[in-house]
């Protein structure tokens, strides 16, 4: 069994509107996971879920082969938690958040946490709460990196933060992930971030997981393509995503290839097919969820 | 205990200050008390204070806040930072269980309470003892106590206020601390001598309901 | 364990609900239990009743007659003394005696008992004044007493250092005088301005009863020998202006006494009422120059007793039942049991379960019905159960628990 995480048959409720029901997925030792959804697709509800902090109203996910709602001290500090918005004890300041951290975790390597600050140029006497949301976020990317965690669960990690900042915490995220064979499971909004980290791509929709597949996959063999038809209405096609007229033209989405793509467009007398490939992430994750 | 001792840092970084203010608001208190009693036995003669005692005058009244006001700020320092942006999630992440944590944080904070109040009532001892009998020493003391140990039931509450995921539920809290409140400051001096064990169960009860919300705010009730 | 502890909360919540709920009822809607004033008319020899409604005053005698206010002046004119002097209406005597201002006055007074005194604590601390003071006036002392377990010591009341002296020339004079120690109770009149001092009196460790006093800077101590009479339960010192007593004793049977005073002897004269069921009942005595009103009040109503003055024996007596107090009469509808912290029979307040009626236990059931169809398709058939038995036993304070205290548990089971 090589898989860190495990979710099965879940099924979650806020009162009666339904987040999602019996979805399955598993998380492979040492891969980057990326979850994509729409806001309100339950991305954040996951993430609880995993981290213990919420009960799902049916299924079980285990992490290190143990139930996420017991899980053990020895557990916990095999995973290194970030929270959406990059949460951390805007009281302590640099040194002292260090200092409390390190009491708990018997592999604490303070120069890692230590280096980075210092690449900031931060003074160690500097509070966490005049700090910036681009120095807090590489704060707590130190403290991640000084309890090296095996498993990292990022919360939106990106939430916040400007360009520069979101690429210097996603090239040390990448180099610590690499250099440790650490396995990730992370959410964000900014879909180019994702392409850059993550091995695996998750989509949620509405009440289920709509693809899991590898990024490298997605990107390689899904396609936009265009068309011209005389028909007022195309109704769905298995095979096909979200075809809609965009203007004076139809557009489409598959992962099927332009042969079959034409051949399941046959009845609609269409002109003019162009496939338009290696979109980026984010163009997958729109011609996979719809514009809105 | 090690685990206590390195939660416990992180809390008294959190609350400092706010120790700081009850231990100034102690201090002002007494020095009040002292210049009182100071100046009723200038202007009215040592015998005169006496009698006063004996007829049923009490000294505390004021005191009566100060266990309330010192355990309502020490619980809103310690959880109100917590429950910003719902960063007892980080605590909760510690490599422990929740028990052992929310327990560790209450007991930091009853421990604080309780210093400040021990302290306090040291002070108060020293102080009414350079003007009263020692009978009445004792009467102003048991009295103190008593609220001391009432306000307990006021930080159990708060905290479980503050720690209590849903709106609603925390108003219900809210109703349930402040009747025990009442029930915690009902009597005064000797009426209350036999109403220690209650107010102790309610000040257990306010801390219980501490953990109860806690475990409640892990499974992410709403 | 969640479980456990959710239970315990629900449990304490109920309980605290119990002795607030009602005490919020009775706040809410307590009004005075007034009684008709009595008083014994000295010229009718009957008991005169005033009672005061909201604009004017119903005055009747015992036989039903109705009187105006000029003729109740003229028939009680000990109790109404200083109108019949403004009016010049004021007879010289009375039943054949000289009435003069000074008599009258002095002859007043008033004892108190209430429901709580059988544990009202005892003064820890006294003051002795001197009896005997050369100049007119009474002194406030310098120092103050109390007693140890073998004797007397005398405290400065600035330095708090002991009188070692003093404390020694006392406690000898209290051994001499054979007092065994350590004291039961003391009681005096500490207050300063008070018109005479009669110092303390103290019952002892065998129960006797003994007369503390300083007089000319020297102790005073005599065995008031009471105990050949009646055993004292308690006595209270009370000085009337005519220094005609030094208080009053109940005695173990529960009987009222008064300890005469006269010519440095102690005697005693028991009241002519029935004996005092002390925890149940309050007792007021207003005194006077021929006759003593004693109101006896308890749960039923308010007796009323008149002794002669000279004997103590009794002359004439009534009853009045006790006005409806709205509040108790819902409380025990409302609350089958509930709890309450002050009692009439206690000083000290503490937790005590009491009962209402069976009504109490209809609208019990009635509460656990509306709340089990409310709920029963989200509990469980044993939580159901469990719920039901506890609303009928508990009624509001159970329901507060159970609604107060959160519990996911219904929302779980919403979702399924």
């Amino acid at each position: 069994m090589n898989e860190i995480i495990r979710c099965e048959n879940i099924t979650h409720y806020y009162g009666n509107k339904l987040i999602y029901k019996n979805i399955n997925f598993d998380v492979e030792k040492g891969k980057i996971l990326g979850l994509l959804g729409k806001n309100g697709t339950g991305k954040t509800t996951i993430i609880n879920i995993l981290n213990g902090y919420l009960t799902p109203t049916e299924g079980c996910c285990t992490i290190f082969g143990h139930d996420v709602r017991h899980q053990t001290p020895e557990d916990k500090a095999r995973i290194g938690l970030l929270l959406e918005g990059h949460v951390q004890y805007t009281f302590f300041n640099v040194n002292q958040i260090e200092r409390f951290y390190s009491r708990f975790y018997p592999n604490w390597n303070a120069d890692a946490y230590y280096d980075l600050i210092k690449q900031l140029h931060i003074g160690e006497h500097q509070r966490i709460s005049s700090m910036s949301c681009g120095q807090r976020s590489q704060v707590a990317l130190g403290l991640l990196f000084a309890q090296d965690p095996e498993l990292l669960i990022l919360d939106d990690f990106s939430m916040g933060l400007d360009p520069g900042y979101r690429r210097l915490f996603i090239e040390r995220l990448l180099e610590f992930v690499r250099n440790g064979n650490k396995t990730v499971f992370l959410t964000s909004h900014i879909i180019q971030d994702m392409e850059m980290l993550i091995d695996d791509c998750m989509v949620f929709d509405y009440g289920r997981v709509l693809l899991h597949k590898p990024t490298a996959e997605i990107m390689n063999t899904f396609c936009r393509y265009t068309f011209d038809s005389a028909s007022e209405e195309i109704p769905p096609i298995v095979g096909l995503w979200h075809t809609a007229r965009v203007g004076n033209q139809w557009e489409t989405y598959s992962f099927q290839g332009e042969e079959m793509v034409r051949s399941l467009l046959n009845d609609y007398a269409i002109k003019n097919l162009v496939c338009h490939s290696h979109l980026s992430l984010e163009d997958a994750f729109i011609g996979l969820t719809g514009k809105y | 205990m090690e685990f206590f001792l390195s939660l416990s840092y992180k809390e008294w970084i959190k609350m400092r200050l706010f120790v700081a203010i009850v231990l100034a608001l102690s201090l002002a208190l007494l020095v009040y008390i002292y210049t009182d009693l100071a100046h009723q036995e200038r202007m009215e003669g040592a015998s005169l204070l006496v009698y006063k005692f004996i007829t049923g005058y009490h000294v505390l009244n004021t005191f009566i806040k100060l266990p309330l006001i010192a355990s309502l700020t020490l619980a809103l320092s310690q959880f109100l930072p917590e429950m910003f942006n719902k960063r007892l999630k980080l605590t909760l992440h510690l490599p422990a269980h929740e028990y052992d944590i929310i327990g560790s944080m209450l007991m930091f904070g009853v421990l604080i309470y309780a210093a400040i109040m021990l302290l306090t009532y040291v002070a108060l001892s020293i102080t009414l003892s350079s003007f009263l009998p020692t009978e009445y020493v004792y009467i102003e003391l048991m009295a103190f106590l008593l609220w001391a140990v009432a306000g307990l039931t006021v930080y159990g509450f708060t905290s479980a206020v503050c720690i209590e995921p849903t709106l609603h539920n925390k108003i219900n809290i809210a109703l349930i601390g402040i009747s025990a409140t009442v029930l915690s400051f009902w009597a005064e001096y000797v009426r209350a001598t036999y109403l220690f064990p209650m107010t102790v169960v309610l000040a257990a009860s306010g801390l219980l309901m501490s953990v109860y919300a806690t475990s409640r705010f892990k499974r992410g009730i709403m | 364990m969640i479980k456990t502890i959710r239970i315990i909360l629900v449990g304490v919540t109920t309980i605290v609900a119990s002795i607030i709920l009602p005490s919020m009822l009775k706040h809410a809607t307590d009004k005075p239990l007034t009684y008709k004033f009595a008083v014994y008319s000295e010229l009718a020899h009957t008991i005169f009743y005033y009672d005061y409604q909201k604009n004017n005053v119903d005055i009747t005698d015992k036989q039903g007659n109705i009187y105006t206010m000029a003729e109740a002046d003229s028939l009680m004119p000990i109790y109404n003394y200083r109108q019949l002097v403004q009016m010049n209406k004021m007879p010289d005597s009375i039943e054949g005696i000289p009435v003069t201002q000074r008599e009258v006055l002095n002859a007043v007074h008033r004892i108190t008992i209430d429901n709580d005194y059988i544990d009202w604590p005892d003064d820890k601390i006294g003051m002795l004044y001197e009896s005997m003071p050369k100049r007119v006036g009474l002194v406030m002392p310098n120092d103050y007493f109390r007693f140890t377990p073998t004797g007397i010591e005398f405290e400065n009341a600035e330095t708090h250092e002991i009188d070692e002296a003093k404390s020694r020339t006392y406690t000898n004079a209290l051994h001499k005088n054979g007092v065994s120690f350590p004291i039961r109770s003391m009681s005096g009149d500490v207050n300063a301005r008070k018109r005479y001092d009669e110092g303390y009196f103290i019952t002892d460790a065998k129960g006797e009863l003994f007369h503390m006093k300083m007089v000319n800077g020297k102790p005073f101590i005599r065995n008031t020998k009471v105990t050949d009479t009646l055993e004292v339960a308690r006595f209270t010192m009370s000085l009337p202006l005519n220094h005609n007593y030094y208080g009053y004793i109940i005695s173990a049977d529960s009987s009222l006494w008064i300890l005469n005073a006269g010519d440095g002897a102690y005697s005693l004269s028991r009241l002519d009422i029935p004996p005092i069921s002390l925890g149940k009942e309050s007792v007021r005595v207003l005194g006077s120059m021929f006759y003593w009103t004693i109101y006896v009040t308890n749960n039923e109503g308010r007796h009323i007793y008149v002794v002669d003055s000279k004997d103590l024996k009794l002359v004439d007596e009534d009853f009045l039942p006790s006005p409806e107090v709205w509040s108790e009469k819902w409380l025990s509808k409302l609350f089958f049991a509930y709890t309450e912290l002050h009692h009439y029979d206690s000083y000290f307040d503490y937790p005590r379960i009491k009962f209402g009626g069976w009504l109490a236990l209809i609208f019990n059931v009635i509460i656990a019905g509306i709340y089990i169809a409310a709920r029963y398709r989200r509990l469980s058939r044993n939580e159901n159960i469990a719920s039901a038995i506890f609303l009928v036993i508990t009624g509001v304070s159970g329901l507060a628990g159970l609604l107060l205290v959160p519990n996911e548990r219904h929302q779980q089971l919403i979702n399924k």
